[in-house]
């Protein structure tokens, strides 16, 4: 089965050639000891069955990020049998560049032309004959959104991989073996870079391998490289860089190896493991990228006409409209999802779904068959109770998530971050900072993990600190659970409530520690993003993405969930001698809340249901509202909080310290031990603090 | 003069880079290489950052980051 390696500039539609070859079939993990997500598809197109890898999208090889080395790593240990590039016409000089570095690495390369149809649609005309002339690989015309292009692009990718294969040479890209793309022109970048070919043809090196070599790099050569430099056949008329092999090993086999090294999770670490692209050498591949780009694009209009997406910026970025824009658009994702009549009035539909109809028809179907009482109260005051009180959320997670990803594909998602850049810069952060935080409305995680973006090591760690204070989709059951029962006429103001003071604790945390760590002869921290064209979603993409999403809550509730529920349910019925306990209080759980308890009192919640509820809410904060469900009644609860407790509770629950998941990330992009205690105990100080404040204040007032 | 001086809607092609050498890297990568032409689009509603037009495409970057770019103003374009 041959593997395809999918790569590309972020914003060229690499996911959505990914959705539309691989469809559902598709996984997503991680890179080996390391937090970049890793997505593999199955390809199955006429009996062929290819395995699809999509790299994480880059602007460049230069190996300074963990996507870059992550992608040129595989790409150079992994020899996928095809690489395809995909490239985004509109943008076409940077991304060649792209382009001009991975052919670079040798293995058989096919370039996808997407929205070529934009191009069309401006009057514009790209030469795609002349484009793979001087490129020297197959190019192929694409549009990935409307789905055109595929099976040339799918048939072109078997042949070369049954090429590749097959014993004969693999890819040549001087066109030798029946590839049907033309010769190299005149003034093509040409590199000989083929592997070894098993014909006794050696390994044809660039030129600058000696160069490298000579730049005292780490360069490490095998003692047959010499005679292969000997060998070298062709003299490149553009004289094309090798840019990163820096770390690169010739096996006496004659292919490239990158090698192996930890990857130190440390961006700035993992740099230092490959020296730099000269300054010359890039400049040099955009020259290159720069005579290609005027050889095959024909503008119909001066270069600096405005385009459509141009109009929509002059309005959305505008001096004037621009921040009541923005705010307009948080405000309406966040009233969509959380208010009564979209997000809340589904969530309510399945609440009397799980409570009533199936809770319900299981208690009288055991009853009919006279179950053991401890049977039902597993079933449903535990399993029903917990599991389902969870899912009742599916909609308005599932509404958030349609959101962030609608604001991300549009290419809104970079102008949010140009329009607050200003603001947060004033709070030691960056721009940047503001995409982890809106994700982390969602969830926690990847929302840790996008910080990775910001390249300034104090920039990253605050907004990892205060990230978690973002209050994520699986605390909102919480909120909508208490608001429900103690706010009831006020409930969207109390659960927007929380999430202003998440906000407004992130700010007054990123006042205090960006204040203490300035002294310390920091360096001031640059920012730089793309702004992409605006761009219509791609409906596939965007359901797929939140169909993952939504997986992902569902098999959480259905596994981590519905394991807790059966733990707290055991916990809250047997005592320390495993007897069945008649009052829950005197259970395991009764023990070892009533030891936390008296920590809670002066926040208002000192009773043991609370104390271990919050326990519960570590490895996932869904559990607390399951391990409430389980361990209280409705009527328990009215008399055990007041509302001012419940509010005190709920503001505990959005600032303490996030779930373990969340607490994993930390851990892995701090790559410090240190810091992440740090984070657990300013996320616990601040929660205890603020809910003291919530119910001292509030008893004062006479709200108690 | 530096790119942070031109005003919106001005061009110029790129002298030299200096400074922080990450983020000079990171630019270089990104097409903003000596003799590039770059255009000063607009400031964000706030007065910052700018957004250039280079190669086609759109960036954003700080003033006080553009402070490090030197550029030749292209008059009249």
């Amino acid at each position: 089965m041959s593997t395809i390696a999918l790569a590309g500039n972020p914003n060229s539609g690499k996911t959505t050639l990914f959705n539309r070859l691989t469809g559902t079939r598709q996984t997503t993990g991680n890179w080996p000891g390391v937090t970049v997500e890793k997505k593999v598809g199955m390809i199955k197109y006429h009996g062929d069955i290819l395995t699809l890898v999509d790299l994480p999208g880059i602007y460049s090889l230069s190996p300074y990020s963990l996507e870059e080395i992550v992608t040129r790593n595989f790409i150079l240990d992994e020899k996928p049998d095809v690489v395809i590039n995909i490239i985004d016409v509109t943008n076409l000089e940077r991304n060649l560049y792209l382009t001009l570095q991975l052919k670079k690495l040798g293995r058989p390369l096919i370039v996808a032309l997407n929205m070529m149809d934009e191009i069309v649609s401006h009057g514009d005309k790209l030469d795609t004959d002349k484009l793979e002339e001087l490129l020297g690989v197959p190019v192929i015309a694409i549009s990935a959104k409307k789905n055109e292009g595929m099976d040339n692009l799918l048939e072109a990718v078997i042949t070369m991989a049954k090429d590749h294969s097959s014993n004969l040479p693999d890819y040549d890209p001087d066109g030798h073996h029946g590839h049907h793309h033309g010769q190299p022109g005149p003034h093509g970048p040409q590199d000989g870079h083929g592997r070894h070919s098993g014909h006794g043809r050696h390994n044809r090196h660039e030129h600058q391998l000696e160069q490298s070599a000579v730049d005292d790099r780490t360069l490490i050569t095998d003692s047959d490289s010499a005679d292969e430099k000997s060998n070298e056949l062709d003299l490149q008329p553009l004289k094309p860089h090798i840019p990163t092999h820096e770390h690169v090993h010739r096996h006496p086999d004659g292919v490239v190896h990158a090698h192996p090294h930890p990857i130190g999770h440390h961006l700035s670490v993992s740099a230092n493991h490959y020296p730099e692209e000269t300054d010359e050498q890039t400049a040099d591949l955009y020259r290159q990228a720069s005579a290609i780009h005027d050889q095959v694009l024909i503008h119909s209009h001066p270069p600096h006409a405005m385009t459509r997406s141009d109009k929509i910026d002059r309005v959305l970025t505008g001096k004037w409209l621009a921040i009541p824009i923005f705010l307009l658009i948080m405000l309406l994702v966040f009233q969509i999802t959380f208010s009564e009549n979209i997000g809340g009035r589904l969530t309510e539909l399945l609440d009397v779904f799980f409570q009533d109809i199936i809770g319900g028809a299981v208690n009288s179907w055991l009853a009919a068959a006279q179950a053991p009482v401890w049977i039902s109260s597993l079933l449903v005051d535990g399993i029903i109770a917990g599991v389902g009180g969870v899912l009742t959320f599916l909609p308005q997670i599932s509404l958030l998530f349609i959101f962030l990803t609608l604001l991300e594909d549009t290419g809104y998602m970079a102008r949010a971050a140009f329009i607050v850049d200003r603001i947060f810069q004033k709070l030691g952060l960056s721009g940047r900072s503001f995409i982890p935080m809106l994700m982390g409305f969602g969830c926690t995680v990847p929302a840790v993990m996008a910080a990775r973006t910001l390249e300034n090591e104090r920039e990253r760690r605050l907004t990892i600190l205060i990230t978690p204070f973002m209050s994520c989709g699986a605390r909102m059951p919480i909120y909508a659970f208490f608001a429900s029962l103690f706010f009831a006429s006020n409930k969207g103001l109390v659960t927007f409530s929380m999430y202003f003071i998440g906000i407004l604790i992130a700010i007054i945390s990123a006042v205090i520690i960006s204040a203490f760590s300035r002294g310390k002869g920091h360096t001031e921290a640059a920012f730089m993003i793309e702004l992409p064209p605006y761009r219509l979603p791609d409906g596939k993409s965007l359901f797929l993405h939140v169909w993952d999403k939504v997986k992902d809550f569902l098999v959480r509730a259905g596994t981590l969930i519905f394991a807790m529920t059966i733990v707290v349910w055991f916990l809250q019925s047997f005592d320390m001698r495993l007897r069945v306990v008649a009052d829950n209080s005197e259970s395991i759980f009764g023990v070892i809340g009533s030891v936390i308890a008296p920590l809670l009192r002066p926040l208002g919640f000192g009773n043991w249901q609370s104390a271990v509820a919050l326990l519960t809410g570590l490895v996932a904060k869904e559990s607390v509202v399951a391990t409430i469900g389980i361990l209280f009644t409705e009527q328990q609860l009215l008399t055990m909080f007041t509302p001012l407790s419940a509010y005190a509770f709920m503001t505990f629950t959005l600032l303490y310290t996030p779930c373990l998941a969340a607490l994993g990330a930390i851990k892995r992009e701090m790559n410090s031990w240190k810091w992440t205690g740090f984070a657990v105990l300013w996320q616990t100080g601040m929660a205890w603090s603020v809910s003291f404040l919530i119910y001292q204040v509030g008893k004062i007032m006479g709200l108690g | 003069m530096s790119l942070d001086e031109l005003k919106p809607g001005q061009c110029a092609t790129v002298i030299s880079i200096d400074g922080d050498s990450l983020f000079r890297q990171r630019l270089i990568a990104m097409g903003v290489t000596p003799g590039t032409w770059v255009m000063l689009r607009k400031l964000a509603p706030l007065g910052d950052p700018m957004e250039i037009r280079v190669r086609n495409y759109s960036l954003s970057i700080r003033k006080k980051d553009a402070r490090a770019i030197s550029v030749n103003l292209v008059e009249g374009a």
